[in-house]
């Protein structure tokens, strides 16, 4: 067994054991964090969305959009700056009903065929993104530790699922900010040093870029925080009303800034590797033009940015499953499904990484599920709609979106029908019950 | 901190500053030929005997903190009082070696370092599991252990003297090296973040009130 491998190992052990550290047998504890998030954890949970996966698409998108693909973050800030304006209607009854993300307020308004499919479409969003650092993470110990990529990616969803089985949202949170810190910093660092070993001058972008396209991407920006259920999630279990608003828009402005420096990192690594594969021009350029030892500290912290956004997706779509489950009874939600569900999404996720390398394709199906689950969230928390609209909208839309994906049409301005469609209950009047007549008839 | 977490953080700390003199040793023994290799025993036996020493505070201190235990009652410190035999012995092992002339990688030395590794993850194992049975036993403090396999790994890697001669070139060993650096920031930042992050918590929300309050 080879030096490095041991490394990678005991590193993963190590993340593992930390979930062990944090374990509980509170539920409330164990979803929730029992709603106590302060903005420290909330900001660096919220920012670790975005982990070793998103710094491989990134570099790619940079390689096709240019310094044009900044237009994604400038979405991302507007969406979590969307989200901070909304905080007290989102958490007005979290706590009471006992809400974890997404579907519970279609729930909570008895739509639960609206609130199942949500429940479904808001796992599938989670699910592309814990399958993305499972081929990311699979690939990265493959190619520094020689190991079968199909090995790597089960020892990498393996460490995820025991990591969360034992801590849970408690062992999330409190890493993060470790985590969250490191990448934030790492991201700044690299582009500064590749800034002071590139001509600048020499820096620039693809000549033509389609700018239907890079606007819809821009869009998505917005709908992949205003729509993600781990957003949500983290809203919902916020400490008070002005944590969550302050750390969404802080989180905002950060990931803004990492977007900034990772943009500029991309175009730096375009010009100086020109011939390389967009797909995999990140990791060969810090693989190759990098000192060994800065190399060695680079792929452990990607591994930790990895990880950390893994469990945070993994984490938030097992608890909507568990929730889905749990049905209309408001009991706490219970430990054993959350964490039967934890494993049996690992498991479905190294499966297909062992089949897919289509990353780039799986990210983009991504960010456009967000396309349904982002209107239809901000229509149900302010009132809008009625039960029939919500379920034609949102298989309507979930229609227009498979269609598109199975034949290779989510391009151009083509993925804006599914935002459209699932927009429709947002212009439809909800027919509230006559509030004075009941307060009358009591 | 309490029980055994805290012989966990001068173990570590301790083994931080071995993990670098023997780096560095390793480095300059790289220049020199049987010096070289002199310097590589020395330094091993400097490793050992940190191993022993911290070993040594962290039985005391355990027996301190659980004064109605004996030292074989404890899971940790039997293991403790193993390891330190353990490593004399790999101390003794090496200083043998080096009266004899012997140099390179002994397939007798790289066995017992083995049995170390493997000790050291049958502690753990026995040390959850005590944790599970007996709430009262502090949370096992996995960064003291994976501090003790880094450096074991670290030995192990640059075992042949032949190996470190061309240190400087070597762009895996550097790698390897960038990889523990990584692994130990990681883990103590983590452990740092576990110990001071609630007050960190409560002054930054006592100030952001202030600031609030001011404004």
């Amino acid at each position: 067994m080879n030096s490095i491998l041991i490394v990678l190992i005991v590193f993963l052990v190590f993340f593992v054991g930390l979930g062990l550290t944090y374990r509980t047998n509170d539920s409330s504890e164990f979803h929730t964090f029992r709603r106590q998030a302060n903005p420290i954890r909330l900001i660096a949970s919220l920012f670790s969305i975005v982990g070793a996966s998103e710094f491989v698409i990134f570099a790619t998108l940079a390689f096709v959009f240019g310094v044009q693909s900044l237009y994604f973050f400038v979405g991302t800030l507007v969406g979590f700056w969307l989200l901070s304006f909304n905080v007290s209607r989102i958490r007005k009854n979290a706590a009471s009903e006992d809400q974890h993300s997404i579907p519970d307020f279609a729930e909570d308004r008895d739509y639960y065929l609206v609130a199942r499919s949500l429940a479904i479409i808001s796992w599938a969003f989670t699910f592309t993104l814990v399958l993305m650092q499972v081929m990311i993470g699979g690939d990265l110990v493959s190619k520094i530790s020689g190991l079968d990529y199909e090995v790597s990616a089960a020892l990498v969803a393996t460490a995820i699922a025991l990591y969360l089985v034992f801590g849970g949202y408690k062992a999330l949170l409190n890493t993060d900010v470790i985590q969250a810190a490191t990448m934030f910093l790492l991201t700044l660092g690299l582009a500064g040093w590749a800034l002071t070993t590139t001509d600048v001058s020499a820096v620039s972008g693809p000549a033509e870029v389609p700018y239907l396209d890079v606007m819809v991407f821009g869009i998505g920006g917005i709908f992949a925080i205003a729509g993600g259920p781990e957003i949500w999630q983290r809203i919902l279990t916020a400490e008070n009303d002005a944590s969550a608003k302050r750390s969404l828009r802080v989180s905002g402005v950060a990931m803004f800034i990492w977007g900034v420096a990772l943009v500029l990192l991309s175009l730096i690594i375009r010009t100086t590797m020109p011939d390389a594969n967009p797909d995999t021009a990140f990791i060969d350029y810090i693989l190759t033009q990098l000192p060994p030892a800065i190399v060695g500290l680079m792929i452990i912290l990607l591994l930790a940015a990895m990880l950390s956004t893994a469990d945070t997706e993994l984490f938030a779509g097992s608890v909507i499953i568990s929730d889905m489950i749990r049905g209309r009874s408001r009991e706490p939600l219970n430990m054993t499904t959350t964490r039967v569900v934890i494993v049996a999404t690992s498991v479905l996720a190294f499966a297909i990484a062992i089949f897919t390398d289509a990353l780039l394709n799986v990210y983009l199906s991504l960010v456009y599920l967000s396309f349904i689950t982002g209107p239809t969230a901000f229509a149900l928390i302010r009132g809008h709609g009625t039960g029939p609209v919500f379920l034609a909208s949102v298989f309507g839309s979930l229609g227009v979106f498979i269609y598109l994906l199975f034949s290779d049409q989510l391009v151009s301005w083509l993925p804006i029908l599914i935002l459209v469609i699932a927009s429709v209950p947002f212009f439809v009047a909800h027919s509230k019950p006559d509030q004075t007549q009941d307060a009358e008839a009591r | 901190m309490k029980g055994a977490l805290q012989p966990a953080y001068w173990g570590s700390l301790v083994s931080l500053v071995a993990l670098f003199v023997l780096a560095i040793v390793d480095y300059l023994a790289g220049k020199g030929g049987d010096e070289g290799a002199l310097a590589y025993v020395v330094s091993t036996g400097f490793y050992c005997l940190m191993i022993a020493v911290r070993y040594y505070i962290a039985v005391s201190i355990s027996i301190y903190s659980a004064r109605d235990k004996t030292v074989f009652d404890l899971p940790y410190p039997l293991n403790a009082v193993t390891f330190c035999l353990l490593a004399f012995l790999i101390l003794a092992c090496n200083l043998m070696m080096a009266a004899f002339g012997i140099f390179g990688p002994e397939p007798v030395l790289l066995q017992v370092q083995w049995v170390v590794f493997v000790s050291i993850f049958i502690s753990f194992i026995l040390w959850s599991g005590s944790r599970f049975r007996r709430k009262q036993i502090a949370a096992p403090p996995l960064l003291f252990v994976l501090v003790d396999i880094v450096i074991l790994i670290s030995v192990l890697a640059y075992r042949p003297v032949s190996q470190f001669v061309d240190f400087e070139k070597n762009g895996e060993a550097q790698m390897l090296i960038g990889m523990i650096i990584g692994v130990l920031a990681f883990g103590l930042l983590q452990e740092a973040w576990k110990a001071f992050g609630q007050p960190i918590n409560e002054q930054l929300s006592e100030l952001t009130a202030q600031f609030l309050r001011t404004k």
